[in-house]
């Protein structure tokens, strides 16, 4: 069931005022299931140790480049709960930047407080340009490492200060719930205080149409494996074209140029 | 090219929008290039787009990085490229590579921004950085770019079709225009009766923003294997400080041509 135009609106005004929102329930439990059944297939197919870095962890997992790596996984950026909020938030001609995992182990310790488009030098505040998700694949607590987020801190003119405590609240939510924020929040994973949990995210993150992916999906993920993605999918993981020309080939989209499909965007200068 | 003269031409570029390099590119260098260039027009029939736009007397080749040798000398020439690495930093990308030609009786192209489809609040540090080069003397009359200096600044794009008081960039054979993105311009109407104007439009962005030609699906994997370690980080094999563009935390060129690295993963250093 398709989420109703007000429900998203609530959600995108909340982006707005506060940074984040959590949708609650948002995810058929069906497919948190089958996402957390085949994430130790890919954490084993993958070779996948603990970080070893303070910003990544020691006790934390991850594994990248998700939708290289099984079927499940293309049900997620394109999620009808989800995807049209960030739609709010970037606008249609948006990408996958990066879609992974992120499995913080007991014992882990709190990550440095950051915005996730630190990185990128345009003066804040600016518009967003990066919009994120982290769907619970497990319940998120503030015991086991939920993430630390600094309300309204997507509106402030400078980006955290790398390992300094801030005054951060815990994004408790349930399994199957998703946390959205803008890429300029301030945040980070929470520790993980107990002794047996594992905390288990989906990071679905999202940027403009007009800007580069974190996680190159062009030359990333194989092309006979984005051949079969959806129509819409495809666009997403940057086989489209920004507002009818950013990404395009000899006046094509790369759908059309490189998989010989029919265009299903008008070009900006068509080809007459 | 000497860092005095660099600082000064970067100057120009925050001040006005745009400079000129005069006598930046070798003779042999502009021949080969215009050499190849018509044997392409030749060999694959182009024709002129036949839009607004792009005009009705003008033929483009895009995607030129696919067309040899002559080419991939352009993005990483070094007289230009410090100047570009001025103006957007290090880690700047190939945006797109392509020729336009402005055959007599052209009208003026509308005047317009480059980045105008990029929805970032104006006036913003330059995402974009493009470059002309003159493959012929640009004139006044042949259609030399028309520019409207300081409106890089400005908090908006052009109106599409409204007229603006404009200059022309006239400059000599072998000459390159630099200019800011935000910075409003449009090619000139060719008022001459058997001039063809010919340039290379070799276009840069910043390294987080998306290329407007997809270098990266756009360029056959076995010719990005041959360009030169620059040129591949430049069409996108690279990564962006340390992280934007990795695949499995490895550059493209590392994990897709098994190149060695060239920089280390962000969260790796230490």
């Amino acid at each position: 069931m398709p989420m109703e135009k007000e429900k998203i609106q609530v959600h995108v005004d909340r982006i707005e005022r506060d940074g984040y929102t959590i949708v609650e329930n948002a995810i058929e439990p069906d497919l948190i299931e089958s996402i957390a059944g085949e994430l130790p297939r890919v954490a084993r197919e993958c070779n996948i140790a603990a970080g070893n870095n303070p910003f990544e962890g020691y006790k934390t997992t991850r594994a990248g480049n998700l939708l290289a790596h099984g079927k499940v996984f293309e049900a997620i950026p394109v999620h009808p709960n989800i995807l049209p909020i960030v739609e709010g938030v970037l606008d249609n001609g948006l990408l996958v930047s990066s879609l992974s995992s992120i499995s913080i182990g007991p014992g882990e310790a709190a990550q440095p407080i950051h915005s996730d488009d630190i990185l990128i030098p345009l003066e804040k505040p600016h518009r967003a340009i990066i919009c994120n998700t982290m769907w619970a694949i497990t319940d998120f607590t503030d015991e086991n490492g939920a993430t630390r987020i600094v309300p309204g801190t997507h509106k402030l003119d400078h980006s955290p200060q790398y390992g300094k405590t801030y005054d951060s609240i815990p994004a408790v939510m349930k399994r199957g719930s998703v946390l959205v924020w803008h890429g300029s929040l301030w945040h980070g994973g929470g520790a993980n205080r107990t002794a047996d949990q594992v905390r288990v995210g989906v990071a679905m993150n999202y940027c403009a149409g007009y800007i580069r992916q974190q996680e190159n999906q062009q030359l990333g993920i194989p092309r006979e494996i984005v051949k079969q993605f959806s129509p819409r999918l495809k666009e997403l993981a940057g086989y489209g074209v920004y507002n009818g020309l950013i990404g395009s080939i000899c006046g094509k989209s790369p759908a059309s140029a490189i998989l010989g499909e029919s265009e299903s965007q008008s070009l900006l200068f068509g080809r007459g | 090219m000497a860092t005095e003269s660099v600082q000064e031409h970067l100057k120009r570029i925050d001040l006005d929008g745009y400079t000129i390099v005069e006598d930046a590119i070798e003779p042999e260098l502009l021949e080969f290039i215009a050499n190849e260039l018509a044997r392409i027009e030749r060999e694959r029939n182009i024709k002129p787009a036949r839009n607004n736009f792009e005009g009705f007397k003008t033929t483009h080749v895009y995607n030129l990085l696919v067309y040899g040798k002559a080419f991939e000398a352009i993005p990483v020439h070094p007289k230009i490229l410090p100047i570009v690495e001025g103006v957007l930093g290090d880690g700047l990308l190939i945006s797109t590579l392509s020729s336009i030609s402005i055959g007599p009786g052209e009208a003026a192209q509308a005047i317009h921004a480059d980045d105008i489809l990029i929805p970032l609040d104006k006036p913003h540090r330059a995402i974009v950085c493009n470059t002309m080069w003159a493959l012929t003397d640009f004139t006044d009359e042949n259609g030399a770019t028309r520019i409207i200096p300081g409106t890089h600044k400005s908090d908006r794009n052009p109106e599409y079709g409204k007229q603006y008081d404009t200059i022309p960039a006239v400059m000599k054979r072998g000459s390159v225009l630099v200019w800011n993105g935000s910075l409003w311009h449009g090619g000139g109407a060719n008022r001459t009766t058997d001039q063809v104007r010919v340039g290379i439009a070799m276009n840069y962005c910043a390294g987080y923003i998306r290329q407007q030609e997809n270098q990266q699906l756009g360029i056959p994997r076995e010719i990005a294997a041959r360009f030169s370690p620059k040129l591949k980080d430049m069409v996108g094999y690279g990564v962006y400080r340390g992280l934007i563009g990795h695949i499995d935390k490895h550059s493209p060129a590392n994990a897709i041509l098994g190149d060695p690295e060239t920089q280390r993963n962000l969260f790796d250093r230490t």
